[in-house]
């Protein structure tokens, strides 16, 4: 019997450099428009890495800084990714945007490029990862964007927070 | 049909515009009527309204007290506030203050997505008004905020 080539899915995705140091990728149509420099406004009181807003088309849509989660520098504002997420099937579309350190970038992903999550890998972003993949020496996440716009997720790294200076106090 | 829903006050200060609703202030006065008090936590200023003493803040743009400056502004305003238990009287300064009828029905108002509180949230919604972002609060939601990061004042003081 002939053997069977199996044939590696390949997948168009852009690359999103959400830090300086750190990349995600996201499918193709997730991105609905990527904007250069945006008029972005501060809502004081908010969470420091989701602490600006964009009006886009008419609407406020927040402004994240994952640089901040990482623990980094914040990003300058001269880029921006709307991106568009659902929280479950059937809901309409809602959108959020991403600070970016460069310019997206088209990529093609395949399954030969996943790879095993690294051990120095952000802990903080570990509950949204859905695969993981390796891309010009690169490690780059695919995450799930409805959890990182969820609640559950910001009252998760406030809960860490806590811990991490619980933690301090208690040793001092 | 009643379109207007609130008279908010807008309340402008370190660039950014915060408002309030008008039912929810105590008072408005000249800034120049705040009294100021050196002490070694720095400048405190007070405002007499009804004969209490309450507190008066200088607020940054991320809504946190700072140090009051030694002379205030003569073209600035000093705005009071009651809680709504009544129980809380303070001021804050603000360059400028306009008046705003702001309907659901001609304003759109958005909520401030749950995601996006942090440890202790102060803005419940946002809209636009006159191309500029509005910041809807309250006194109580004021209140708690101004009293959350008063550590971090003494801090930098």
């Amino acid at each position: 019997m002939p053997e069977i080539e199996r044939q590696s899915e390949i997948t168009s995705a852009w690359l999103l450099a959400v830090s300086r140091s750190f990349s995600i990728a996201v499918a193709q149509v997730v991105v609905a428009e990527y904007i250069l420099e945006p008029e972005l406004k501060l809502v004081p009181g908010s969470i420091d890495y989701c602490n600006q807003v964009v009006n886009w088309r008419g609407e406020f849509i927040p402004v994240m800084d994952l640089s901040v989660l990482f623990g980094e520098e914040a990003l300058d504002s001269s880029s921006i990714a709307v991106i568009a997420y659902q929280e479950y099937q059937g809901q309409s579309l809602q959108y959020a945007a991403l600070k970016l350190s460069r310019g997206v970038e088209q990529i093609e992903v395949s399954d030969e490029s996943m790879c095993d999550i690294p051990e120095d890998f952000p802990e903080i972003m570990r509950p949204l990862i859905d695969s993981i993949f390796s891309h010009d020496d690169q490690v780059v996440a695919v995450i799930n964007l409805a959890d990182l716009c969820n609640e559950g997720y910001s009252d998760y790294i406030l809960a860490m927070r806590r811990y991490q200076i619980e933690k301090v106090e208690s040793a001092a | 049909m009643q379109l207007v829903d609130s008279t908010y006050s807008l309340i402008e200060f370190a660039d950014i515009c915060i408002a309030v609703k008008q039912t929810e202030m105590l008072t408005i006065d000249q800034a120049s009527s705040v009294e100021l008090v050196t002490s070694s936590d720095g400048n405190m200023g007070y405002f007499i309204f009804d004969k209490k003493r309450i507190p008066t803040y200088q607020l940054s743009e991320h809504l946190r007290p700072v140090p009051l400056a030694s002379e205030l502004k003569r073209d600035d305003y000093c705005i009071g506030f009651k809680t709504t238990n009544e129980e809380n009287y303070f001021s804050i300064i603000c360059s400028k203050i306009d008046k705003a009828e702001i309907s659901k029905a001609i304003t759109k108002i958005q909520q401030v997505p749950r995601f996006m509180n942090g440890e202790q949230a102060v803005i419940s919604s946002l809209c636009q008004y006159d191309e500029k972002l509005v910041l809807l609060t309250t006194a109580d939601l004021l209140h708690q905020f101004i009293s959350h990061n008063q550590t971090e004042e003494k801090l930098y003081a």
